[in-house]
C-alpha cells in the first residue's frame, strides 16, 4: 500500500456534504489493504478515493466493500456477497 | 456498487405509496417521527410526504448532531483556536454553527487555525504532520461516529502521537429519544429509526421504545423506497395492532449491532453524568467523554475551557423544532431572519438539519422529486 494518509487529499471535492448529521454512510470498494495498519484504501462509485481505518470490521480485502462513515468501516461485504446479490 | 440506484425506482415507489390508504383508518390522524436528518432530507428530496395518505403526518427528529450541540460547545472550540494556539481540526459541517464568539468560520477569517476534516484519521495526519502544535479534533456525532473518532484516539495511543487530542462531544440516541417520548407535549405513534446508528448499537437497542412507551420502530435505510417500505411497515404495525422493533434496512443492519465498534467506543469513552442539548435541556448520561485510560488525549483535561452555558437565541426556535412540536416553517424568523446564507439556528446551518430541509425542498426551492 502505498501512502494512507495522503489518501484523503480530495476532501475538498465533497465540501458542503455533511458527515455526521444525516447518519450518512456510503458503500466504497476496497482497493488496497494494509492489515498490519488496520486501513485499506478504498474509492467510491465517483472515483474518489478515501483512507478508511478498518479496525471494527476486520477480515478486509481487495474487492470488498466497506460502509464507510466519517473514515471508518461499519460493516463488511465480500466481492462474493455482492455477486449473489445481483444473481 | 452503491446498493442504493435500486432504491430509488419510481415505479415500485408509487407501488408502495399505492398500499399505504388501505393501512390507515378512516378519519385517524398518524404521527411518525422521522429521527435522522438524512431521513427528512430524503422524505422532501423524494416527495415522500405527497404520496402519503391524508392523516399520516411525519415529524422531524433529533437526530442531527449539529443541531442539538449547544452554543456554549461550539463557544468551548472557538475558544480553544483563538487563545489556545491549536489547529482546530472539525467537520465541515460545524463551520458555520453560531455560538456565543461567533462561529469557528469567522474565528478561522479572524487568524485561528481550524482546519475541516472528513474524518478523524485527517486530523490525526494533520497532528503527524505538525509536531510542533498542538491539534485538537472537534469530535461530534451519535454512535454511527463515534467508533471512528475511538478508532482515531486508540491509534493515535498507540503510534504515541502526543500533540493529538480530541474535544469529545459525541451524544447517545437513546437518551433524547426518551425525552421526547416523556414530554408531555408531544404525542407521537412510531419511529422510523436510525439505519446506520443501528449498524453499531443494533436494533435492539431500540427495544425500550415499544417495551417501556408501546410505540413501534422500523429501523430505516435511507433511500426513497426505504423509507417509504419503513412507513408502510409502521402502518401495518399499528392496523394490526401490532407494538415492536422491526428492521426495513435489513442489508445492513442487524439486531446486535457491531460488537467490535462497541467494544472500541466502551474501552475510549465514558458516560457523562449530564449533557446539554439544545431544545432538549440537560440529559442524564446522554454524551461521552474520552476515558481516564485516554485521558493524555483529552482536550478538556489538557486546556482550560470556558464551559459556559449560552441560552439560545430568544427568536429562535430551534428547540420546538427537533422536539418536533412546531413545523419549521411555523418558526418566526424561518426563511427570513433565518436562512442558510444566514443562520440563526443550528438546524438551518447544517445540511441536514429540519429547516434547512424544508428550505432547500419546500419553501423556498424547486419541485420535489417525486420517485
Amino acid at each position: 500500500m502505498g501512502s494512507p494518509d495522503t489518501l484523503s487529499d480530495e476532501v475538498d471535492a465533497r465540501a458542503g456534504r455533511c458527515v455526521t448529521c444525516s447518519d450518512a454512510a456510503s458503500w466504497m470498494r476496497v482497493v488496497d489493504v494494509d492489515d498490519a495498519r488496520a486501513l485499506a484504501r478504498c474509492v467510491d462509485d465517483e472515483g474518489r478515493h478515501e483512507t478508511v481505518d478498518t479496525g471494527v470490521v476486520g477480515g478486509v480485502r481487495t474487492g470488498d466493500s466497506l460502509l464507510v462513515h466519517a473514515g471508518a468501516a461499519l460493516q463488511r461485504r465480500t466481492s462474493g456477497d455482492a455477486s449473489r446479490r445481483t444473481e | 456498487m452503491r446498493f442504493s440506484h435500486e432504491y430509488r425506482d419510481g415505479a415500485l415507489g408509487r407501488g408502495l405509496a399505492a398500499e399505504l390508504p388501505a393501512l390507515v383508518a378512516p378519519g385517524r390522524t398518524y404521527k411518525l417521527m422521522e429521527v435522522c436528518g438524512g431521513h427528512t432530507h430524503a422524505i422532501y428530496r423524494y416527495g415522500i410526504q405527497e404520496l402519503l395518505p391524508d392523516g399520516v403526518e411525519l415529524v422531524h427528529g433529533p437526530g442531527c448532531p449539529v443541531c442539538v450541540l449547544p452554543m456554549g460547545r461550539v463557544d468551548d472550540a472557538i475558544t480553544l483556536a483563538r487563545e489556545q494556539d491549536v489547529i482546530l481540526a472539525c467537520f465541515g459541517d460545524m463551520m458555520r454553527v453560531p455560538g456565543s464568539l461567533g462561529t469557528l468560520l469567522e474565528a478561522k477569517a479572524l487568524g485561528a487555525d481550524v482546519r475541516m476534516v472528513y474524518s478523524p484519521l485527517d486530523a490525526l495526519r494533520i497532528a503527524r504532520e505538525n509536531p510542533g502544535r498542538q491539534v485538537v479534533f472537534f469530535a461530534i456525532g451519535f454512535e454511527t461516529t463515534a467508533p471512528s473518532t475511538a478508532l482515531t484516539l486508540r491509534r493515535a495511543r498507540d503510534e504515541g502521537i502526543a500533540n493529538f487530542s480530541c474535544l469529545c462531544s459525541h451524544v447517545l440516541i437513546e437518551p433524547p429519544l426518551r425525552a421526547l417520548l416523556d414530554s408531555p407535549d408531544l404525542t407521537l405513534d412510531g419511529f422510523v429509526g436510525p439505519g446506520h446508528v443501528a449498524t453499531v448499537v443494533g436494533a435492539g437497542a431500540f427495544g425500550f421504545i415499544p417495551r417501556d412507551y408501546a410505540k413501534p420502530v422500523v429501523v430505516s435505510g435511507f433511500e426513497p423506497l426505504d423509507v417509504l417500505q419503513s412507513i408502510r411497515m409502521l402502518l401495518a404495525q399499528l392496523a394490526s395492532g401490532r407494538c415492536e422493533v422491526e428492521i426495513q434496512y435489513t442489508r445492513v443492519v442487524t439486531w446486535e449491532g457491531n460488537p467490535r465498534a462497541l467494544a472500541a467506543m466502551e474501552e475510549v469513552f465514558e458516560l457523562r453524568e449530564h449533557f446539554e442539548w439544545r431544545g432538549l435541556g440537560s440529559l442524564p448520561r446522554s454524551a461521552l467523554r474520552v476515558s481516564e485510560a485516554y485521558s493524555a488525549h483529552d482536550a478538556e483535561r489538557r486546556f482550560a475551557l470556558p464551559g459556559v452555558q449560552i441560552a439560545d437565541p430568544r427568536e429562535c426556535q430551534c428547540g420546538e423544532v427537533l422536539r418536533g412540536v412546531i413545523k419549521p416553517w411555523e418558526c418566526r424568523v424561518f426563511g427570513t431572519a433565518c436562512t442558510p446564507e444566514r443562520a440563526i439556528g443550528a438546524c438551518m446551518v447544517s445540511p441536514e438539519g429540519a429547516c434547512a430541509a424544508y428550505y432547500s425542498y419546500g419553501r423556498h426551492a424547486r419541485e420535489p422529486e417525486v420517485v
